[in-house]
């Protein structure tokens, strides 16, 4: 037998230390099958979301190239009705108009209806129109106020299809008419189906190989037999084959949507070519000679920046001398004439792919997530954490991540936008602010954790830890599927308490069998353990569901969040072990111990003063005022999604070096006020004066994290040590049962600020108030000194 | 009761009845400084379109401040529905200043409206743009001196922008200032020079050229013509000596673009300022509205007029952009009888 390649990481099943038994003893816990299952399922998953990734952005891009095409034929005749209002006629005296919808029908294919619209109160009535049975109709009033209170074109969805609007305003800036054109949605529908159905046989042959590849390299590593580097091969494995994947669908996506969109982006180019003729041509007829214009490189520097389809411009003369040009023409040019001279414009053929780039990291962040879903897949069934002396128990530890660590990203999937969503509903809601009604979810949501927290442990120790886990996931279900199917504003709160209860209960029930499962020394591992998937979970969630929403819009992210609380139970039933009956409950939280902690005035001042200051500050600004302060600054779902997991990974990063530096050199207090410190100044940089709004969001986030990683555990080791002082021996619990009181606060005092003073006024009164308490703690020190 | 009687109530209620069917008709009186012209039209035009019936009686002064006396008492024996008034010199005769009302010489108790006032403020027309407080309404036409001066820009750049000083026009003091404000921001110089004020009052137009000769001796790569009525009335010889020197001239009315050989100014123009102020009479006609309530307003509709004829003489044209957005004025083919381009 050959001896297995030495390893300096012992085998997690150390039971068999022996070279001749090594090779036999395969691993006896791996699930082969389950492990193929959940690899080649996760994959799918991976390359699927990429495909309709890549689609999204081909339909989005479809539409843009069709209708900026529209624009540039439509803006005459806006012009032509600018001009009428503006000689003090309506438009539906305009009479050529009329003519003049006809022509451009005709001219262009791909117009489905023009309408000309002249104000009525309280909304717009269509005066022209290609087809006359509209003429007479009123518009909606929202779809008039939306059109007349917007600068320019706008773009929009109808049921006729993708749709500009202008509104068109009097001299003192009144909207008084409008033009609304629409494309045919049916040649664009059609060109979209047959490129998806094209993408689809490519992705489908991307699964089916990455499928039999996975297989048949697991199944060679299975003949191999397994050792300690299985692991981080399988691992390899599924991320290579999923990355290789990626890419070579990317690049075959590339190809095909070049080739499927160049009759659009030609004819768009087509239509720059032309305006500018019309222009030159114009300029020529009044008389000016096209080499005396002035500044006519710069100008078509200007046309090229407001359409990137075209690479270059040129004009030249009768004789062939080029009066102007801009660019750098990799393709043939298209060119026109302008009275004797001659405009010509080269379409830029890197377009299709620098506008696929753009999804680049959107794309990175489904690679990252899935890597972290693979790992935590690999721990679950391999259970090969390296250990000093490997208990069999510590495997049972490891599969029960799975089911964790799904029922946590169910929760946080929604984290990033949950706000935004709410917001859509919130509108005009009477006597609640707007600002607080936002916030009243959220802080409902903690409030109902704060409170179900300690009988869900105590449920657990009684009804054993299956049945709270499956209540949970019932809960959870129950909230989920009625926030993805929320008509209404007050169908929030119940159901955002719901899947509260739900999360309390499963985490609970998890926590409860990772302690009463492990002896007390390793307990802090176990623990260690806990927080680690549940930072892994917020960071995926937080970036996976903000690039969803983005793709998918809202709704479907809950019901996804929905399923992946389905999919957790589902793990959780079918992982051995793990539902060993119940245990003696463990020892009761008197209301005495807890009274005796908070006498002891130095336990009081660090609740008071960083517990729970940190968690209004991660309540009351990551979770509440970001999101709406980003979606001001028009980000978009996807990079709201990468700024909340940014605080995730910052906290993930720094938590070790704390929990280090506390332990070696007994820094605890020390660290804990930097962290506060550091917390704090994140809020007042919001200072007016000094930075932008959004760069202090991001410093504030990011100080968020540094301080929030630095104080975490320090302030946890410093409560064991005051409770230890005191006599007390369930800080913990005390101690993160007291901070959820600023959770429920945070978005409170957020919302208060928010309305009177702003989103500079909010972060800096979080900030303050974080200071405020790292003021508190100061004191802490003193009472030891004495 | 008779049957005489009878027929008599029922004639009077058929007429009573035809005069209520009947609209009412406004009786608008409208004094002007240099005859009817665009504004005056236009003015009158937006009442036929909106189909108001109105007999509009004007009073021409031809620029003989000393007739609008008259006009004025004339006014207080006819009692019409409006008073127009035009210009700031009408305006400052039919209603005084606002803190200087003189019941005697004033109209108090009908409501006017002024256009083409060049500073209603500085002229002390009203106390503030917000409402005049009294019997009086009116329109802004001039864009604020920056804005201007930023169209200039979108067209040529200039360093040294010359001035014609009129001492005798506090209009002309009020430009000449309002320009000074905004040199250090847009970068450039002033370069003034002043019509010596003959013995009636008035500059003497033979010494116009002189001046111009100066300017362009100085440098000065633009000429800015404000809104001063000597000036006006002696646009073709300024503008025509600035040509000479191959020196541009932006305006800040209409007339010197398209009754002269100005190059180019971003107006509003004439047509559009009597509609807008139009628009504000009927307010106080038909809905009631109290004259001194209503605030004063500048029509946001501008026109970037450009004399195309002066800018083949000069070789100076405008970039594309701008070609996009002006209107092209001294086209030299296709014009009809009335001078007006024909398309």
């Amino acid at each position: 037998m050959k001896q297995p390649a030495t390893s300096r990481r012992i085998r997690p099943v150390a039971a068999v230390p022996t070279p001749a038994d090594s090779a036999v003893a395969r691993q006896p816990h791996v699930a082969w099958r389950r492990l193929a299952l959940y690899l080649v399922a996760a994959q799918c998953l991976a390359l699927l979301l990429l495909a309709c990734m890549l689609l999204n952005k081909h339909h989005r891009l479809l539409d843009e190239l069709t209708l900026s095409r529209i624009e540039i034929q439509a803006s005459e005749l806006a012009a032509a009705l600018r001009t009428g209002v503006t000689s003090g006629l309506r438009p539906d005296e305009i009479l050529r108009l009329q003519a003049m919808v006809e022509q451009l029908k005709d001219a262009e294919p791909a117009i489905a209806a023009i309408d000309v619209l002249c104000a009525e109160a309280p909304s717009a009535r269509i005066v022209f129109a290609d087809d006359r049975t509209r003429v007479g109709r009123m518009l909606p009033a929202d779809v008039w106020q939306r059109l007349s209170s917007a600068q320019g074109f706008t773009h929009a969805q109808s049921d006729a299809g993708p749709q500009i609007a202008v509104a068109v305003r009097d001299m003192s800036g009144f909207a008084v008419g409008g033009l609304r054109v629409s494309a045919d949605a049916v040649p664009l529908a059609a060109a979209g189906e047959a490129v998806t159905a094209a993408l689809w046989s490519r992705v489908g042959a991307a699964i089916g190989a990455t499928t039999m590849v996975t297989l048949v390299v697991l199944a060679w590593l299975r003949s191999r037999g397994g050792d300690a580097a299985l692991r981080r091969r399988i691992l390899l494995l599924a991320l290579g084959s999923t990355l290789a994947a990626s890419a070579v669908v990317a690049l075959q996506a590339d190809a095909l949507f070049a080739e499927r969109l160049r009759p659009a982006l030609t004819a768009k180019v087509q239509g720059v070519t032309r305006l500018l003729a019309s222009k030159l041509e114009h300029a020529a007829a009044l008389g000016i000679p096209l080499d005396q214009l002035p500044a006519l490189g710069d100008y078509f520097a200007a046309i090229i920046a407001r359409h990137p389809e075209v690479a270059a411009l040129r004009l030249r003369d009768a004789s062939g001398r080029v009066l102007a040009e801009h660019g750098t023409a990799r393709s043939g040019w298209i060119e026109r004439a302008a009275g004797d001279a001659r405009v010509a414009a080269a379409t830029d053929d890197r377009f299709v792919a620098h506008r696929l780039g753009e999804l680049a990291v959107d794309v990175g962040i489904v690679l990252v997530v899935a890597a972290l879903l693979f790992r935590e897949l690999l721990a679950a069934l391999l259970g090969a954490l390296p250990r000093a002396d490997g208990t069999s128990v510590l495997n049972v530890l490891q599969s029960a991540r799975l089911p964790l660590f799904l029922f946590i990203l169910s929760e946080e999937v929604s984290r990033a936008f949950l706000p935004l969503y709410v917001q859509s509903f919130a509108t005009g809601n009477g006597w609640l602010g707007e600002e607080a009604a936002i916030g009243l979810p959220i802080t409902l949501y903690m409030l109902c954790f704060a409170l179900a927290t300690p009988f869900a442990g105590r449920w657990a120790d009684r009804q054993g830890v299956a049945r709270v886990f499956s209540a949970g996931v019932g809960l959870a279900l129950v909230g989920f599927a009625w926030t993805a199917l929320a008509t209404t504003y007050w169908q929030f709160l119940p159901a955002r308490a719901l899947c509260a209860c739900g999360y309390a209960a499963g985490t609970m029930a998890c926590q409860r069998q990772l302690i009463s499962l492990t002896r007390p020394a390793e307990r802090a591992r176990a623990l260690a353990l806990f927080v680690g998937v549940v930072g892994i979970a917020a960071i995926c969630g937080s970036a996976l569901g903000g690039v969803l929403a983005d793709q998918f819009g809202f709704r479907p992210v809950f019901a996804l969040a929905a399923l992946l609380t389905v999919l957790a139970l589902g793990v959780f039933h079918g992982t051995p072990g793990w539902t060993t009956g119940t245990r003696a409950a463990g020892p009761l939280l008197g209301l005495a111990e807890i009274g005796r902690l908070f006498d002891n005035r130095r336990f009081a001042l660090l609740v008071l003063g960083s517990a729970i200051p940190a968690k209004i500050a991660l309540a009351g600004f990551l979770f509440y005022l970001v999101p709406l302060a980003l979606h001001q600054l028009a980000y978009d779902p996807a990079a709201i999604g990468r700024a909340v997991m940014l605080y995730f990974v910052l906290v993930a990063a720094v938590n070790p070096i704390a929990s280090r530096l506390s332990d070696r050199y007994s820094l605890r207090l020390s660290l804990t006020l930097i962290g506060g410190l550091v917390t704090s100044l994140g809020g007042l940089l919001a200072m007016p004066g000094g930075l932008g709004v959004e760069e202090a969001l991001w410093a504030g986030i990011t100080a968020l994290g540094i301080g929030t990683g630095l104080a975490a555990a320090p302030t946890q080791a410093l409560a064991s040590e005051i409770g230890a002082d005191a006599g007390a021996t369930s800080v913990a619990v005390v101690l993160r049962s007291s901070e959820r009181l600023g959770s429920v606060v945070g978005p409170l005092w957020a919302g208060v600020w928010l309305a009177a003073a702003g989103c500079r006024g909010a972060m800096l009164a979080i900030g303050a108030t974080v200071l405020a308490g790292t003021m508190l703690c100061v004191f802490i020190r003193r009472a030891r000194v004495q | 009761m008779s049957r005489g009687l009878w027929m008599l109530l029922l004639c009077g209620a058929c007429g009573a009845c035809g005069v209520a069917a009947e609209p009412r008709s406004y009786e608008v009186l409208m004094l002007l400084f240099r005859g009817c012209e665009e504004s005056c039209r236009g003015f009158q035009d937006h009442f036929r379109r909106q189909g108001v019936r109105a007999r509009f009686t004007l009073r021409d002064a031809e620029q003989e401040p000393r007739r609008i006396a008259g006009f004025v008492a004339e006014a207080r024996r006819l009692r019409p529905d409006l008073i127009v008034a035009w210009g700031t010199t009408v305006a400052l005769e039919v209603v005084g200043q606002w803190d200087a009302v003189d019941r005697a010489r004033h109209v108090t108790d009908i409501p006017v409206v002024f256009m083409a006032v060049t500073d209603p403020l500085r002229s002390r027309l009203v106390p503030t743009l917000a409402g005049s407080g009294r019997n009086l309404a009116g329109t802004l036409y001039l864009l604020p001196v920056a804005e201007q001066l930023q169209a200039a820009r979108a067209y040529m750049e200039f360093r040294k922008l010359g001035f014609l000083y009129n001492p005798a026009e506090a209009n002309s003091l009020i430009s000449l200032q309002d320009l000074r404000a905004q040199a250090s921001r847009f970068g450039f110089d002033m370069v003034v020079e002043t019509l010596p004020v003959g013995g009636n009052g008035q500059p003497v137009a033979s010494d116009i050229p002189g001046r111009i000769a100066a300017l362009a001796a100085a440098g000065v790569d633009l000429l800015y013509f404000s809104p001063d009525s000597f000036l006006n009335s002696q646009r073709r010889l300024v503008t025509g000596e600035a040509l000479a020197h191959r020196m541009p001239v932006f305006a800040a009315t209409e007339a010197p673009v398209t009754q002269a050989d100005a190059l180019f100014g971003v107006l509003n123009r004439y047509d559009q300022i009597g509609r807008f102020t139009a628009r504000l009479a009927l307010r106080i006609l038909q809905d009631g509205a109290r004259p001194g309530e209503l605030p004063v307003e500048l029509p946001r509709q501008f026109s970037y007029l450009i004399n195309l004829r002066v800018a083949h003489r000069l070789g100076r044209y405008p970039p594309l952009p701008l070609l996009d957005i002006a209107e092209i004025v001294g086209r030299p083919e296709c014009r009809d009888r009335k001078g007006n381009r024909c398309d």
